[in-house]
């Protein structure tokens, strides 16, 4: 699936103003700290208003200042892996898994119950964190809650996934294990995913597509 | 002795439910959502806990009284007199106790790390979804502090509540109006067992709540 986005946004230092179209796969975002790459992400997915352009995945217009077009954050399904993961710390890690899950049409309101613990069960199977259900966020490694918020991000089948540094707060032993486990996961699922990191070596390792950022402009794409 | 110390539960149980309502609401609204006049609106809220009790008193006096702007309606259209009764009590009790509740809950509010909220709404959430299972849920330690915070102001508030529900035995009589009265009259007996009973209870309270907080910490442990 096709994603293209033009972004304009004034932030404190600068201006930032990228664009981009990738056909799919993986896209990598690099950039020095404070280069704007958190905010393409914000603005793609619906958390931050830009000050113009236009977003669109597939054939799915998500915003066009032009056409007066900034769908809600909640309709755009995209998902989402925030640098700290984001998990719920008031929930276990099923039930961060099904949060998600319980606002699709087809599972809302305890419609379809077995048929959402089933995916639920096939969701958790694969990324290797059955075990972890009733465990809370804040008894689990590092590795294992990188997993939990892939999981969590991939399990209500978004068009486009956003990974926010997923990373950066790993130790490098566990890094290796998860950079494996990400390939397996990109083989597997053929999301588009935007991915923002400022490791060049995460960049060699999954990069089907890359954009250099500095201070808000693209200054290199492979 | 009993009608004042049950008469001074009820009212500050009920004066807890409406600054619990109210303060939950105020600082969702004031906090989580761009309000124009915000700063505004949060001193205003937040008067009575720095005002004396006697001006808090005066208007409400001004408000509930006969030729109030709210009694005297009352007064009209039902021909109820709201002054020198005991839900004149829970209106002075609530006003007082409002901003101890809207402060902790507000910290507790501003405490959520924002991420959650936002990966809630990147994973389809309404916001009222959000903020029944992540927004309350995770604040609830600070909205339990202010409850009990709130409680105590309210079972313990005297200045104001004697401007606009006086000191009726029976009928508007709280344990702080009946300590005041024993102590003028003379009464140390009941003046002393009184304040024992009001000592007690707000100590207990206080440290069953510091110790409930200790004990739970989502984050930490």
């Amino acid at each position: 699936m096709a994603v293209s986005f033009q972004l304009n946004k004034q932030l404190d230092q600068f201006q930032l103003n990228v664009a981009c179209r990738f056909p799919g796969g993986v896209l990598v975002i690099q950039g020095e700290s404070g280069s704007g790459k958190s905010t393409i992400l914000n603005c793609i997915s619906g958390l931050l208003q830009p000050d113009g352009g236009h977003v669109q995945v597939g054939d799915r217009v998500l915003y066009d200042d032009g056409t007066k077009v900034n769908l809600p954050v909640q309709q755009r399904n995209i998902g989402y892996v925030f640098q700290n993961y984001a998990l719920f710390p008031n929930m276990t890690v099923e039930k961060n898994i099904l949060y998600g899950l319980q606002n699709q049409p087809d599972f809302k309101d305890g419609k379809n119950k077995a048929e959402m613990l089933r995916y639920m069960d096939y969701i958790m199977d694969t990324f290797r964190i059955s075990h972890l259900r009733k465990k809370y966020p804040f008894t689990i490694s590092g590795g294992e809650k990188q997993r939990t918020a892939l999981a969590r991000a991939i399990v209500t089948k978004p068009d486009l996934l956003l990974l926010d540094e997923p990373f950066s707060a790993l130790d490098m032993k566990t890094k290796q294990i998860v950079y494996q486990e990400f390939l397996e996961f990109k083989h597997q699922f053929h999301t588009p995913v935007i991915l923002i990191s400022h490791d060049p070596r995460e960049g060699d390792l999954f990069a089907d597509h890359r954009l250099y950022l500095e201070q808000g402009h693209v200054v290199e794409r492979l | 002795m009993l009608e004042p110390i049950l008469l001074s539960l009820r009212i500050a149980s009920i004066a807890t439910v409406f600054s619990f309502l109210f303060g939950v609401l105020f600082a969702y609204i004031l906090n989580k959502k761009n309000i124009p006049g915000k700063n505004f609106w949060e001193t205003l809220i937040t008067l009575p806990m720095i005002l004396p009790p006697s001006v808090t008193g005066y208007f409400l006096l001004m408000l509930l009284g006969k030729r109030g702007v709210i009694g005297s309606v009352l007064i009209d259209m039902f021909g109820f007199k709201i002054i020198f009764t005991w839900y004149a009590a829970v209106i002075a009790a609530s006003i007082v106790s409002l901003p101890l509740m809207y402060q902790n809950v507000k910290a507790a509010f501003v405490n959520v790390d924002p991420a959650y909220e936002r990966a809630a709404r990147t994973l389809g959430s309404s916001e009222f979804r959000i903020f029944t299972t992540i927004t309350f849920p995770l604040a609830w330690p600070g909205i339990i502090s202010g409850i009990v915070l709130a409680f105590c102001r309210a079972i313990g508030e005297f200045g104001a509540t004697l401007m606009v529900a006086g000191n009726i035995p029976g009928k508007t009589q709280t344990v702080p109006t009946a300590i005041y009265y024993a102590v003028e009259n003379g009464n140390t007996t009941e003046a002393n067992t009184l304040v024992l009973i009001m000592t007690v209870f707000s100590f207990v309270l206080i440290f069953a709540l510091n110790k409930w907080l200790e004990k739970r910490n989502y984050l930490g442990k």
